[in-house]
Protein backbone atom coordinates (compact mmCIF):
# COMPACT_ATOMS: atom_id res chain seq x y z
CA UNK A 1 0.00 0.00 0.00
CA UNK A 2 2.93 2.32 0.71
CA UNK A 3 3.86 1.98 -3.22
CA UNK A 4 0.42 3.01 -4.30
CA UNK A 5 0.19 6.07 -1.76
CA UNK A 6 3.68 6.58 -3.09
CA UNK A 7 1.85 7.00 -6.19
CA UNK A 8 -1.05 9.44 -5.16
CA UNK A 9 1.01 11.39 -2.93
CA UNK A 10 3.40 12.86 -5.94
CA UNK A 11 0.63 13.15 -8.30
CA UNK A 12 -1.13 15.09 -5.90
CA UNK A 13 2.49 17.23 -5.40
CA UNK A 14 2.95 17.38 -9.08
CA UNK A 15 -1.09 18.99 -9.51
CA UNK A 16 -0.47 21.61 -6.11
CA UNK A 17 2.66 22.77 -8.58
CA UNK A 18 0.77 22.94 -12.01
CA UNK A 19 -1.65 25.18 -10.63
CA UNK A 20 0.50 27.37 -8.82
CA UNK A 21 2.57 28.13 -12.27
CA UNK A 22 -0.25 28.34 -14.20
CA UNK A 23 -1.57 30.86 -11.57
CA UNK A 24 1.89 33.04 -12.02
CA UNK A 25 1.20 32.60 -15.71
CA UNK A 26 0.49 36.22 -16.39
CA UNK A 27 3.64 36.96 -13.98
CA UNK A 28 5.80 34.24 -15.56
CA UNK A 29 5.36 33.69 -19.19
CA UNK A 30 6.15 30.12 -19.14
CA UNK A 31 4.84 27.61 -21.78
CA UNK A 32 2.25 25.46 -21.12
CA UNK A 33 4.05 21.96 -22.76
CA UNK A 34 6.91 23.24 -19.97
CA UNK A 35 5.09 23.36 -17.47
CA UNK A 36 3.37 20.11 -17.68
CA UNK A 37 7.34 18.79 -16.86
CA UNK A 38 5.92 18.92 -13.13
CA UNK A 39 4.22 15.79 -13.98
CA UNK A 40 7.61 14.17 -15.18
CA UNK A 41 9.21 15.66 -11.92
CA UNK A 42 6.49 13.72 -9.96
CA UNK A 43 6.81 10.32 -11.68
CA UNK A 44 10.69 10.84 -11.38
CA UNK A 45 10.52 11.40 -7.60
CA UNK A 46 7.84 8.59 -7.60
CA UNK A 47 9.97 6.19 -9.02
CA UNK A 48 12.85 7.09 -6.64
CA UNK A 49 10.86 7.04 -3.73
CA UNK A 50 10.08 3.37 -5.15
CA UNK A 51 13.25 2.48 -5.33
CA UNK A 52 14.10 3.62 -1.49
CA UNK A 53 10.71 1.79 -0.07
CA UNK A 54 12.11 -1.14 -1.88
CA UNK A 55 15.55 -1.20 -0.32
CA UNK A 56 14.25 0.02 3.35
CA UNK A 57 10.98 -0.60 4.10
CA UNK A 58 9.88 -4.06 4.06
CA UNK A 59 6.32 -4.87 2.04
CA UNK A 60 4.70 -8.60 2.32
CA UNK A 61 3.20 -7.27 -1.21
CA UNK A 62 5.72 -4.39 -2.84
CA UNK A 63 3.76 -3.06 -5.45
CA UNK A 64 6.54 -0.72 -7.37
CA UNK A 65 5.90 -1.15 -10.83
CA UNK A 66 2.01 -0.68 -10.45
CA UNK A 67 3.07 2.57 -8.63
CA UNK A 68 5.00 3.78 -10.91
CA UNK A 69 2.05 2.53 -13.46
CA UNK A 70 -0.82 4.21 -11.76
CA UNK A 71 1.28 8.03 -11.03
CA UNK A 72 1.73 7.91 -14.90
CA UNK A 73 -1.94 7.04 -15.65
CA UNK A 74 -3.25 9.15 -13.26
CA UNK A 75 -1.36 12.18 -14.28
CA UNK A 76 -2.20 11.06 -17.80
CA UNK A 77 -5.92 11.89 -16.19
CA UNK A 78 -5.87 14.51 -14.63
CA UNK A 79 -3.66 16.48 -17.67
CA UNK A 80 -6.63 15.68 -19.76
CA UNK A 81 -9.07 17.21 -17.11
CA UNK A 82 -7.61 19.97 -16.73
CA UNK A 83 -6.28 20.29 -20.54
CA UNK A 84 -9.18 23.16 -21.42
CA UNK A 85 -10.05 24.99 -17.91
CA UNK A 86 -5.42 25.58 -17.67
CA UNK A 87 -6.31 27.44 -21.33
CA UNK A 88 -9.21 29.17 -19.57
CA UNK A 89 -11.53 27.61 -22.18
CA UNK A 90 -15.35 27.53 -20.79
CA UNK A 91 -17.11 24.50 -23.23
CA UNK A 92 -19.61 25.25 -25.36
CA UNK A 93 -21.75 21.83 -23.84
CA UNK A 94 -21.13 23.31 -20.34
CA UNK A 95 -22.27 26.69 -21.03
CA UNK A 96 -25.58 25.48 -22.68
CA UNK A 97 -26.24 23.82 -19.75
CA UNK A 98 -25.52 25.83 -17.42
CA UNK A 99 -27.47 28.58 -18.93
CA UNK A 100 -30.65 26.19 -18.49
CA UNK A 101 -29.95 25.77 -14.98
CA UNK A 102 -29.78 29.29 -14.29
CA UNK A 103 -32.53 30.38 -17.11
CA UNK A 104 -35.23 27.91 -17.48
CA UNK A 105 -36.36 26.51 -20.47
CA UNK A 106 -34.55 27.91 -23.75
CA UNK A 107 -35.09 27.69 -27.13
CA UNK A 108 -32.33 27.48 -29.80
CA UNK A 109 -31.95 31.30 -30.72
CA UNK A 110 -32.21 32.45 -27.20
CA UNK A 111 -28.94 29.92 -26.17
CA UNK A 112 -27.38 31.12 -29.26
CA UNK A 113 -27.30 34.63 -28.36
CA UNK A 114 -24.89 33.76 -24.74
CA UNK A 115 -22.64 32.80 -27.77
CA UNK A 116 -20.15 34.85 -29.86
CA UNK A 117 -17.86 33.65 -32.56
CA UNK A 118 -15.01 35.58 -31.31
CA UNK A 119 -14.85 33.68 -27.98
CA UNK A 120 -15.92 30.55 -29.17
CA UNK A 121 -13.93 30.52 -32.27
CA UNK A 122 -11.54 34.08 -32.33
CA UNK A 123 -10.10 32.93 -28.91
CA UNK A 124 -9.30 29.61 -29.87
CA UNK A 125 -7.83 30.62 -33.22
CA UNK A 126 -5.42 32.96 -31.44
CA UNK A 127 -4.57 29.76 -29.06
CA UNK A 128 -3.63 28.14 -32.96
CA UNK A 129 -1.53 30.48 -33.94
CA UNK A 130 0.41 31.42 -30.92
CA UNK A 131 1.21 27.24 -30.73
CA UNK A 132 2.31 28.07 -34.23
CA UNK A 133 -0.27 25.17 -35.94
CA UNK A 134 -1.61 28.44 -37.88
CA UNK A 135 -0.41 31.70 -38.73
CA UNK A 136 -2.17 34.42 -40.26
CA UNK A 137 -1.00 36.24 -43.19
CA UNK A 138 -2.57 38.84 -46.03
CA UNK A 139 -5.71 38.21 -43.73
CA UNK A 140 -5.76 34.45 -44.43
CA UNK A 141 -5.04 31.94 -42.60
CA UNK A 142 -2.84 29.09 -43.38
CA UNK A 143 -1.98 25.84 -41.60
CA UNK A 144 1.29 25.50 -40.97
CA UNK A 145 3.38 22.06 -41.10
CA UNK A 146 2.75 21.13 -37.14
CA UNK A 147 -1.28 21.70 -37.45
CA UNK A 148 -0.83 19.73 -40.70
CA UNK A 149 0.65 16.79 -39.15
CA UNK A 150 -1.73 17.42 -35.81
CA UNK A 151 -4.96 17.26 -38.61
CA UNK A 152 -3.89 14.24 -40.18
CA UNK A 153 -3.69 12.28 -37.31
CA UNK A 154 -6.92 13.01 -35.86
CA UNK A 155 -8.23 12.50 -39.59
CA UNK A 156 -6.72 8.88 -39.56
CA UNK A 157 -7.98 8.22 -36.67
CA UNK A 158 -11.60 9.81 -37.16
CA UNK A 159 -11.10 7.40 -40.65
CA UNK A 160 -10.74 4.48 -37.76
CA UNK A 161 -13.46 5.76 -35.85
CA UNK A 162 -15.50 5.96 -38.65
CA UNK A 163 -16.48 9.50 -37.54
CA UNK A 164 -17.77 11.92 -39.64
CA UNK A 165 -18.16 15.58 -37.87
CA UNK A 166 -16.79 16.28 -34.67
CA UNK A 167 -16.15 19.70 -32.76
CA UNK B 1 4.97 -11.51 -9.65
CA UNK B 2 1.61 -9.76 -7.83
CA UNK B 3 3.10 -6.22 -9.39
CA UNK B 4 3.44 -7.67 -12.48
CA UNK B 5 0.11 -9.90 -12.68
CA UNK B 6 -1.38 -6.67 -11.72
CA UNK B 7 -0.05 -4.51 -14.14
CA UNK B 8 -0.82 -6.88 -16.90
CA UNK B 9 -4.35 -7.57 -15.49
CA UNK B 10 -5.07 -3.51 -15.94
CA UNK B 11 -3.16 -3.00 -19.44
CA UNK B 12 -5.08 -5.72 -20.90
CA UNK B 13 -8.72 -4.89 -19.68
CA UNK B 14 -7.14 -1.02 -20.78
CA UNK B 15 -6.23 -2.37 -24.06
CA UNK B 16 -9.84 -4.44 -24.52
CA UNK B 17 -11.38 -1.52 -23.24
CA UNK B 18 -10.16 0.82 -26.32
CA UNK B 19 -10.76 -2.51 -28.34
CA UNK B 20 -14.30 -2.37 -27.81
CA UNK B 21 -15.00 1.14 -27.78
CA UNK B 22 -13.77 1.32 -30.94
CA UNK B 23 -15.49 -1.48 -32.02
CA UNK B 24 -18.87 0.19 -31.03
CA UNK B 25 -18.24 3.44 -31.89
CA UNK B 26 -17.96 2.31 -35.94
CA UNK B 27 -21.16 0.61 -35.35
CA UNK B 28 -23.30 2.80 -33.24
CA UNK B 29 -21.55 6.34 -33.97
CA UNK B 30 -22.07 8.76 -31.65
CA UNK B 31 -25.22 8.54 -30.31
CA UNK B 32 -24.91 6.69 -27.22
CA UNK B 33 -21.58 6.36 -27.02
CA UNK B 34 -21.27 6.99 -23.62
CA UNK B 35 -23.70 4.32 -22.01
CA UNK B 36 -21.71 2.11 -24.50
CA UNK B 37 -18.63 3.11 -22.86
CA UNK B 38 -19.98 2.85 -19.23
CA UNK B 39 -21.18 -1.00 -20.13
CA UNK B 40 -17.91 -1.55 -21.84
CA UNK B 41 -15.84 -0.62 -18.72
CA UNK B 42 -18.16 -2.26 -16.18
CA UNK B 43 -18.39 -5.41 -18.20
CA UNK B 44 -14.61 -5.73 -18.20
CA UNK B 45 -13.95 -4.63 -14.68
CA UNK B 46 -15.98 -7.42 -13.49
CA UNK B 47 -14.01 -10.17 -16.01
CA UNK B 48 -11.00 -8.72 -14.84
CA UNK B 49 -12.13 -8.89 -11.23
CA UNK B 50 -13.43 -12.53 -11.22
CA UNK B 51 -9.91 -13.99 -13.06
CA UNK B 52 -7.84 -12.23 -10.17
CA UNK B 53 -10.23 -13.33 -7.11
CA UNK B 54 -9.47 -16.83 -8.48
CA UNK B 55 -5.62 -15.99 -9.17
CA UNK B 56 -5.33 -14.37 -6.07
CA UNK B 57 -7.04 -16.95 -3.76
CA UNK B 58 -4.22 -18.12 -1.34
CA UNK B 59 -4.42 -14.26 0.01
CA UNK B 60 -7.01 -13.44 3.03
CA UNK B 61 -10.10 -11.49 1.79
CA UNK B 62 -9.47 -8.06 3.30
CA UNK B 63 -5.95 -8.62 0.99
CA UNK B 64 -7.73 -9.61 -2.47
CA UNK B 65 -10.20 -6.93 -2.00
CA UNK B 66 -7.18 -4.13 -1.39
CA UNK B 67 -5.62 -5.93 -4.77
CA UNK B 68 -8.62 -5.84 -6.67
CA UNK B 69 -8.93 -2.09 -5.80
CA UNK B 70 -5.45 -1.24 -7.08
CA UNK B 71 -6.58 -2.91 -10.28
CA UNK B 72 -9.66 -0.59 -10.11
CA UNK B 73 -7.91 2.12 -9.61
CA UNK B 74 -5.21 1.36 -12.51
CA UNK B 75 -7.54 0.41 -14.84
CA UNK B 76 -9.95 3.19 -14.75
CA UNK B 77 -6.98 5.62 -14.60
CA UNK B 78 -6.39 4.35 -17.80
CA UNK B 79 -9.36 4.18 -19.26
CA UNK B 80 -10.35 7.76 -18.41
CA UNK B 81 -7.20 9.26 -19.34
CA UNK B 82 -7.79 7.48 -23.15
CA UNK B 83 -11.37 8.65 -23.10
CA UNK B 84 -10.85 12.14 -22.27
CA UNK B 85 -7.29 13.13 -23.52
CA UNK B 86 -7.78 10.83 -27.06
CA UNK B 87 -10.70 9.41 -28.01
CA UNK B 88 -12.86 12.52 -26.52
CA UNK B 89 -10.60 14.87 -29.12
CA UNK B 90 -11.68 13.84 -32.73
CA UNK B 91 -15.42 14.36 -31.23
CA UNK B 92 -15.04 17.31 -29.31
CA UNK B 93 -12.08 19.38 -29.80
CA UNK B 94 -12.84 22.79 -31.58
CA UNK B 95 -9.64 23.09 -32.25
CA UNK B 96 -9.05 19.77 -33.79
CA UNK B 97 -12.23 20.54 -35.77
CA UNK B 98 -10.72 23.90 -36.41
CA UNK B 99 -7.36 22.66 -37.94
CA UNK B 100 -9.36 19.52 -40.03
CA UNK B 101 -11.73 22.20 -41.56
CA UNK B 102 -8.96 24.02 -43.12
CA UNK B 103 -6.36 21.08 -44.14
CA UNK B 104 -9.12 19.95 -46.22
CA UNK B 105 -9.93 22.87 -47.77
CA UNK B 106 -8.34 23.25 -51.09
CA UNK B 107 -5.92 25.09 -50.34
CA UNK B 108 -5.09 24.65 -46.91
CA UNK B 109 -5.65 28.46 -46.09
CA UNK B 110 -8.81 29.57 -45.92
CA UNK B 111 -10.03 33.96 -44.86
CA UNK B 112 -11.34 34.07 -41.46
CA UNK B 113 -15.04 35.08 -42.57
CA UNK B 114 -15.31 32.18 -44.99
CA UNK B 115 -14.11 29.74 -41.49
CA UNK B 116 -16.70 31.59 -39.59
CA UNK B 117 -19.51 30.70 -42.23
CA UNK B 118 -17.83 26.65 -42.80
CA UNK B 119 -17.73 26.38 -38.92
CA UNK B 120 -19.39 29.14 -36.77
CA UNK B 121 -20.80 29.28 -33.28
CA UNK B 122 -24.27 28.33 -34.65
CA UNK B 123 -22.70 25.02 -36.09
CA UNK B 124 -21.71 24.44 -32.52
CA UNK B 125 -24.44 25.52 -30.66
CA UNK B 126 -26.43 22.99 -32.81
CA UNK B 127 -24.14 20.18 -32.55
CA UNK B 128 -23.63 20.87 -28.34
CA UNK B 129 -27.50 20.56 -28.86
CA UNK B 130 -27.96 17.11 -30.50
CA UNK B 131 -25.14 15.48 -28.92
CA UNK B 132 -26.57 16.51 -25.35
CA UNK B 133 -30.00 15.57 -26.15
CA UNK B 134 -29.32 12.05 -27.71
CA UNK B 135 -27.09 11.19 -24.36
CA UNK B 136 -30.39 12.26 -21.94
CA UNK B 137 -28.84 15.29 -20.48
CA UNK B 138 -31.58 17.62 -22.07
CA UNK B 139 -34.88 17.24 -23.03
CA UNK B 140 -36.61 18.66 -25.81
CA UNK B 141 -40.36 20.09 -25.32
CA UNK B 142 -41.60 21.88 -28.49
CA UNK B 143 -39.43 24.09 -29.54
CA UNK B 144 -37.25 24.58 -25.59
CA UNK B 145 -34.52 23.02 -24.06
CA UNK B 146 -34.27 21.90 -20.50
CA UNK B 147 -32.65 20.33 -17.92
CA UNK B 148 -33.19 16.53 -17.24
CA UNK B 149 -31.85 16.98 -13.67
CA UNK B 150 -29.45 19.41 -12.23
CA UNK B 151 -27.58 16.49 -11.09
CA UNK B 152 -27.03 14.50 -13.98
CA UNK B 153 -23.34 13.14 -15.10
CA UNK B 154 -22.77 15.49 -17.05
CA UNK B 155 -24.06 18.69 -14.65
CA UNK B 156 -21.53 17.31 -12.53
CA UNK B 157 -18.35 17.36 -14.53
CA UNK B 158 -19.53 21.20 -15.02
CA UNK B 159 -19.22 21.59 -11.84
CA UNK B 160 -16.12 19.95 -11.59
CA UNK B 161 -14.70 22.32 -14.61
CA UNK B 162 -15.61 25.46 -13.03
CA UNK B 163 -14.42 24.16 -9.91
CA UNK B 164 -10.97 23.53 -12.27
CA UNK B 165 -11.14 27.15 -13.82
CA UNK B 166 -11.54 29.05 -10.41
CA UNK B 167 -8.33 26.81 -9.56
CA UNK B 168 -6.42 27.77 -12.81
CA UNK B 169 -7.60 31.23 -12.93
CA UNK B 170 -4.13 32.99 -13.36
CA UNK B 171 -3.57 35.94 -10.90
CA UNK B 172 -5.21 39.57 -12.16
CA UNK B 173 -7.45 37.70 -15.34
CA UNK B 174 -11.30 38.04 -15.35
CA UNK B 175 -13.55 35.22 -14.42
CA UNK B 176 -15.38 32.84 -16.86
CA UNK B 177 -18.88 31.16 -16.48
CA UNK B 178 -20.57 33.86 -15.18
CA UNK B 179 -22.80 31.86 -12.74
Amino acid sequence: MTNILSAIAWLVVSAVLHILINKLRLILPISRVVILLVFFLGSTGNIITNIWLLKHVPSSIPLPLVSIALNIALALAYISITGSPSLGDESPSSKIVLSLLRNGPQTEKQLLKIFSDEEVIGKRLTDLISSRCLYEKRGMLIVALRGEIIARIFIAFRGILRLTQGG
Amino acid sequence: MIDITLLLASIISFLLFVFFLTICVRKVGQTGILSWMKRIFIVLFVIGCFVLWLHFKIFPLTTRIMLLTVYLFLYWALSFAYTLGLFGLPLTSLRIQLLITLVQSNRKNMKKEMLLRKYSRLIIVKQRLHRLETSGEIIRRGNRYLLRSPWTYFMIHTYFLILLMVLYRPFGSKKNYDI
